[in-house]
């Protein structure tokens, strides 16, 4: 076999891992030219997949804004953390603690002067306590399943409430809707996400 | 490192090793695991560290562990998920110039679509046929710019 096709033929099986044996795997691998072609998509999927910055600016946004945003950045700080750290350490810290954490992260990531906010994996339900808070409206969650689905998604808080509801609703299995000043939030079937 | 000075450490430095982890193994779950696992044998061993390099050790050695996770796995394992074959024995430093360099030819040296089915592969991870259907082209095509692209790569940077 060509490297090529020997190539194409790796491309594929890297599709269907069910196809694969580690005796074809090694035999399509021993070819240098191959293992060299691997290797580099290795590299690919390392620099594509490296962590970019992530650029959380806060404009100023009032009192009411920034005490959710010490809520969210405690939530984001030590969400993980209190997930892991009760197993290692057994004399954990209390909320209030928490919060202090939060508030040097948030003040180190107000230096800059852009206008969105990113929400980097963070549950819909801290996402939209924050959001809420910035438009006066409160929160209903109609079922749970919602509630705890991490995003990756950004706001601007300059814009309108209506206009980041619309940008939510794009993501799959997740329905929002304003009335008067409750935001309602409830999944949608697979069929409707579809 | 007592078991204050470590919880400090997990608090301040744990985005950052979490973010390493991640970028060796593509996965939130083991990186977690790998992380949390780091501070538990921390705890029992409370190793001293030079003051100034705990950082550099936390990173080193959440580093090391994925090389041991990705070890542990089966070829057919290590494959699927595009993990290096061979273990570098470079630094972050050399790792991230090796990287860039190859980023830069990436943006200069290959054509749109070939930097578009990268994107999708390497960075989405979409399978074939979802890039064949969102670039409108043929399954064959989509491996044959993925083969096409990485010859040109592998010219460039043996010459």
């Amino acid at each position: 076999m060509e490297t090529n096709e020997k190539l194409m033929t790796l491309l594929r099986l890297m599709d269907e891992p069910e196809a694969m044996t580690d005796e074809q795997l090694e035999e399509l691998l021993a070819d240098d030219e191959v293992r060299n072609a691997y290797n580099l998509m290795a590299d690919c999927k390392k620099l594509y997949q490296k962590p970019q910055p992530v650029k959380v600016k806060w404009l100023q946004l009032g009192q009411r804004f920034r005490i959710a945003a010490v809520f969210l950045g405690a939530v984001l700080l030590c969400g993980l953390a209190w997930a892991v750290i009760p197993h290692i350490i057994s004399s954990h810290t209390d909320s209030p603690q928490s919060a202090q954490v939060a508030a040097p992260l948030l003040h180190r990531e107000g230096q800059g002067d852009g206008s969105s906010l990113r929400f980097d994996d963070v549950s819909l339900d801290s996402i939209l306590t924050v959001v809420s808070a910035h438009y006066g409206k409160v929160v209903t969650f109609r079922n749970e399943e919602p509630r705890a689905m991490k995003l990756i998604t950004t706001w601007n808080p300059d814009e309108s409430l209506e206009a980041f509801i619309d940008h939510l609703n794009m993501f799959d299995y997740i329905h929002l809707t304003l009335r008067n000043d409750t935001i309602f939030v409830e999944s949608k079937n697979e069929e409707e996400a579809q | 490192m007592n078991q204050s000075t470590l919880e400090m450490l997990f608090r301040k430095h744990q985005p950052r090793l979490l973010a390493e982890a991640r970028a060796s193994l593509y996965d939130d779950a083991e990186a977690q695991d790998v992380v949390s696992e780091l501070f538990a044998e921390l705890l029992k061993r409370q190793p001293e560290v030079e003051a100034g390099r705990e950082l550099a050790y936390l990173c080193e050695s959440v580093r090391n562990r994925c090389r041991n996770v990705i070890a542990r796995k089966t070829l057919t394992e290590r494959v699927t998920r595009l993990y290096a074959l061979e273990q570098q024995t470079e630094n972050e430093e050399e790792e991230t110039e090796r990287l860039d360099r190859l980023q830069a030819f990436i943006r200069t040296g290959l054509t749109e679509a070939q930097q578009r089915v990268f994107q999708l592969r390497f960075g989405e991870e979409r399978k074939y046929r979802e890039i064949a259907a969102e670039l409108g082209i043929s399954e064959v095509a989509v491996y044959k710019h993925l083969v096409a692209a990485l010859a040109r790569i592998r010219n460039h940077f043996n010459t």
